[in-house]
């Protein structure tokens, strides 16, 4: 009872997912003319039709009557076979007599009626066709005039054989007392324990199926009418699958795991698909990318890694896999033989409509070669124009983008995704790009790149938080420079030069080490972006990205390992940037030449700066505290004064500029404290506050070895009166008469952390200190508001907050230093830039004045110069 | 004052980069120094300078000669003057194979080696331009290209 018995011209359309079978041509016809009446869609039904066989038969003809006579034939040898059932003997003479009866029916025969009849079958059937798919959709809906359909549960997977058993069941009873009343029965792959009968009664369903097994007759159900459309109505899947063709996998083991085609089952629902075994894809990565092998799958040798599988057409989904998935499913081969021609021949079954975009140039991959700039897309044709200004059209398979070797693109797609680089090479639809981060060469397929404008850094921009070249704290003492990223893990380059990788949640934060002051082996000042060499080692050059303690991170343009990025100790290197903020004031402005000549001692041999000055930048380790530059906070014991913790005493443990982290006495918890909450407790019992002004200088007061003779706490009136004797040792004309009383002058110097005074090599930090300070001492009567804006002038950025330090800067042009301190500030947030103007318009100032003014401007003007000084380029 | 600016405008200009001219090489005159204009609320002063330079603006298909500055497997890097031009492996004409067990390393054929320190005639074939420095790609299979 196959349906190979029956030669329907439109079966092929009308099965389109499940089973169809039917009794007769004619009872098809028939059903095919109830069709046009119901005006469903004919091609999208998916129906098991069984009908019984009420009609009248005066519409046959030859062809049945012989595909009968076939059946009977067939029935003849099936009834041969069970010849001990008499049931079956009976079911023959049924047959037999049926046969007789056409028989005589076609001695009847008459043409005529025979043409009129065929005439108006196919006519009808035409129309049939025409109204499938002419009339609206909604015209389709079946009405109250079709037979109802009714919906009945039956035992899940018995749905096939209920269907033939009704078959069955009708050839049966069709001439006999009880023939079946009902038109149809029929099923749907995709709704296991239901079968839908077709009627016009209910009673004629309920007949039909009783004592019918595994199927549940209480439960039929009319399908509503407006739902009735919709049971038959298969959305077919537009899916073009091409042998060769890359899909994923959407459900079931191997889900999201990338397949190739091998072949589409003739049913069209299923096929054949090549899969990478799971392990296998975990330990490839040998295969250099994009290789791809030509060895015939047949080999066993070569299927070696991978498993076919039969998987329904549903449940696969057209992917365009980028290069290092596909290398990556060609991993499991390993033949280095590398065969691109089978690259290309499966490329068209990879580029799928998506990749194209309007503006795009393309080409075409068969020769002759046609290329334009996308226009527009439809479907899967694209529309481009030529240079010449011709339009063309071609599937999207046949096509490529085009690009040319220099062009600077961008990877869509895959690991590589969001990298940019420049185009080297170009082998049909491979393409090899040099990366701009990394320099390194990357190999994709066209259709995964984009021509680009923009340089792209990072490589995840998911993942903003870092970026390449960031310096980000590791753990407690480790910071590193990210010198790549890939998918969410950085490879960070720390201090010791060691690769390591991490995940964007295990870096602790960003380090911004942009305010360090440091100065390279000749004692010129550092800062980062600075181009600098090495003056040992390898001689490694480039550009400083950061500083950290006294570990540079130094990028090199050309370097291909750690993405050019190594580290070096910051004092072995050397300055070469030619254009540096930190440019020899003296030369730059000759006022200032004037005035440096005139006081400033000569500056001492430079390896003898270079060690002294090494020292004093490293930090009071002579002569104080000897914590070095570190924050003399640290590891003091302190009581909090603010905020939930309030009252509570910890030790300090590290600090920020703003920030201490602080060990709770009472559970050695260690919590983040703002330093203005904080209050300093002394060995005496008593206290003072940890003022932020103070910075790094903070630690003046609390270094017990500084204070041990000059600062006694509590009583701020006496430590500027006990420290008069430390101002006047600084005040010797050169620094280099004696340790005593350079020292102190440094020690300012550093505590102050002035960029400025950094910048000034060694030797002319003493001369500022004492030029500036003394006057400053005397003029100002009062004593502590004067060490204060004395210490504090280079901490420009602060100062704004002491008033006597900002009342040091004039609103306008300072004609004398000494009104200039009474003058009020109109920006006290940068004084810098205002006291810097005078000092370029009226350089007179600076020879002139006392040397309060002197000393100040100058800083000041070095901030100036520094930064701030714009230039407008305009074209030539 | 107007030395100062033109000390400034030297040392701020020369060697630099920007995408629209290229690298400043040279400022040759300075035509016009505006007057200075105080910033409000900063306090600077900014003048505007017209200024004259010579300029080095690669572009694509230009010959240019260089010094390798380092090799690698992937290709060699090169310096035009203040210019970093890349040339990748697969510019390279293909019978010059890398040798990374040579000291050092480098690109050789029977006759031609190119290694750091060699002078070679390239072929710029594409450009990058950062805000503040221009990349190149260049290729020596071309005629007339490669060491020189």
């Amino acid at each position: 009872m196959s349906q190979s018995e029956y030669d329907y011209p439109e079966e092929g359309k009308d099965i389109s997912g499940g089973e169809e079978t039917k009794l007769k041509k004619r009872d098809y016809d028939t059903y095919v003319e109830e069709e046009a009446g119901e005006v469903e869609n004919e091609e999208e039904e998916v129906e098991e039709d069984e009908e019984e066989d009420e009609e009248d038969e005066d519409e046959e003809d030859d062809d049945e009557y012989e595909e009968d006579g076939k059946k009977r034939k067939k029935r003849q040898f099936i009834a041969q076979d069970e010849s001990e059932d008499a049931q079956d003997i009976d079911y023959m003479q049924s047959r037999h007599l049926e046969l007789n009866r056409r028989r005589d029916e076609e001695e009847d025969f008459d043409p005529e009626a025979l043409a009129s009849e065929l005439k108006s079958r196919h006519g009808r059937k035409r129309i049939t066709r025409a109204t499938g798919t002419d009339l609206p959709s909604f015209a389709q809906i079946p009405d109250v005039h079709q037979p109802n359909i009714w919906v009945l549960k039956c035992k899940p997977g018995k749905e096939k054989e209920i269907v033939c058993y009704f078959m069955k069941k009708s050839l049966e009873n069709e001439y006999s007392q009880h023939p079946l009343e009902i038109l149809s029965v029929s099923y749907r792959e995709s709704l296991k324990g239901y079968i839908y009968v077709e009627a016009w009664q209910l009673a004629h369903v309920m007949r039909a199926v009783t004592n019918v097994n595994n199927l549940y007759g209480s439960t039929t159900k009319l399908v509503p009418l407006n739902e009735r459309g919709q049971v038959f109505d298969v959305r077919k899947k537009q899916v073009d699958l091409i042998v060769g063709g890359w899909v994923r996998i959407k459900k079931g083991k191997f889900t999201g795991d990338l397949a190739q085609i091998k072949a589409v089952e003739e049913s069209g629902d299923s096929c054949r698909v090549k899969l990478i075994k799971r392990p296998l894809k975990d330990d490839d990565g040998k295969m250099p990318g994009g290789k791809r092998k030509k060895t015939s799958y047949s080999s066993s040798e070569a299927r070696r890694g991978y498993i076919e599988r039969d998987i329904k057409i549903t449940n696969l989904e057209m992917t365009s896999p980028s290069m290092d998935e596909i290398s990556q499913f060609h991993a499991a081969d390993n033949d280095e033989e590398v065969s691109k021609t089978l690259a290309e021949t499966s490329l068209p079954a990879m580029v799928l409509r998506t990749d194209f975009e309007v503006g795009e140039e393309v080409e075409t991959i068969n020769s002759p070669k046609k290329s334009g700039i996308i226009e527009r897309i439809e479907k899967n044709i694209v529309y481009f124009v030529g240079a010449s200004g011709r339009q063309m059209e071609e599937q999207v398979t046949q096509l490529q983008k085009k690009f040319a070797v220099g062009d600077h693109v961008k990877v869509l797609n895959g690991k590589h995704r969001n990298v940019t680089g420049m185009v080297v090479s170009i082998s049909g639809s491979i393409v090899t790009i040099v990366s701009d981060s990394t320099n390194e060469n990357i190999t994709v397929f066209s259709k995964d790149l984009r021509k680009a404008t923009e340089v792209t850094r990072s490589n995840n921009a998911a993942l903003s938080k870092y970026e390449l070249y960031d310096l980000v704290k590791i753990d407690q003492v480790a910071v590193g420079v990210i010198v790549h990223v890939e998918s969410g893990i950085f490879r960070i380059l720390d201090q010791n030069e060691k690769l390591i990788s991490l995940e964007a949640s295990q870096i602790l934060y960003k380090v911004d080490s942009k305010k360090q002051p440091v100065t390279d082996a000749k004692g010129n000042p550092l800062k980062t972006g600075d181009f600098v060499e090495e003056i040992d080692g390898d001689f490694r050059e480039g550009s400083l990205l950061h500083l950290f303690k006294h570990f540079a991170f130094v990028k090199n343009r050309s370097g291909v390992e750690n993405g050019g990025v190594f580290v070096t100790k910051f004092k072995s290197l050397l300055n070469k940037s030619t254009k540096s903020g930190t440019i020899a004031y003296d030369k730059l402005n000759p006022a200032i030449a004037a005035i440096m000549n005139q006081r400033l001692p000569p500056p001492p041999p430079p390896p003898t700066r270079n060690s002294s000055f090494g020292n004093r930048g490293r930090g009071r380790g002579h002569f104080g505290g000897g914590r070095g530059r570190r924050d003399d906070l640290i590891d003091k014991t302190v009581t909090i004064i603010h905020g939930p913790y309030k009252g509570y005493i910890g030790i300090v443990k590290e600090t920020s500029d703003s920030t201490a982290r602080v060990e709770l006495h009472t559970n050695s918890k260690i919590i983040n404290v703002e330093k203005s909450k904080l209050q300093m407790r002394d060995q005496n019992g008593g206290s003072r506050p940890v003022s932020l002004d103070y910075g790094g200088g903070s630690s003046n007061y609390g270094s017990p070895a500084f204070s041990g003779s000059t600062w006694r706490p509590d009583r701020s009136s006496q430590w500027s009166g006990s420290r008069t004797p430390a101002w006047n040792s600084t005040m010797s004309p050169n620094p280099l008469i004696s340790d005593g009383s350079r020292t102190p002058a440094i020690h300012l110097n550093d505590g102050s952390r002035t960029p400025a005074i950094h910048m000034n090599d060694g030797s002319r930090t003493p001369s500022w200190d004492l030029g500036s300070r003394t006057p400053a001492w005397g003029t100002d009567g009062s004593e502590t508001p004067a060490w204060d804006s004395g210490s504090k002038t280079p901490r420009w950025g602060d100062g704004s907050r002491t008033p006597a330090y900002s009342s040091d800067y004039p609103g306008s042009p300072a004609t004398d230093s000494t009104t200039s301190f009474t003058a009020p500030t109109p920006a006290p947030d940068t004084p810098g830039f205002i006291a810097a103007t005078p000092g370029v318009n009226t350089p007179s100032n600076y020879t002139a004045p006392t040397p309060v003014a002197n000393s100040k401007a100058r800083a000041i003007f070095s901030l100036n110069c520094d930064t701030l000084i714009e230039q407008k380029l305009y074209p030539l | 004052m107007d030395d100062f600016l033109k000390r400034k405008l030297h040392t701020d200009v020369e060697g630099t980069c920007t995408g629209r001219f290229g690298y400043i090489i040279n400022v040759l005159t300075v035509k016009e120094i505006s007057k200075g204009k105080v910033l409000p609320s900063i306090g600077l002063a900014e003048f505007t300078v017209k200024y004259q330079a010579i300029v080095f603006k690669p572009f694509k298909g230009e010959v240019v000669d260089g010094t390798v500055t380092s090799v690698n497997k992937m290709g060699f890097f090169a310096e035009v003057g203040p210019l970093q031009v890349f040339v990748s492996s697969h510019l390279i004409p293909s019978d010059m194979k890398f040798n990374p067990y040579v000291n050092p390393p480098a690109f050789s054929d029977e006759n031609n080696t190119i290694e750091k320190g060699s002078n070679c005639r390239i072929k710029i074939v594409g450009t990058r331009f950062d805000a503040t420095d221009i990349f190149a790609i260049g290729t020596i299979k071309e005629d007339f290209c490669g060491i020189l």
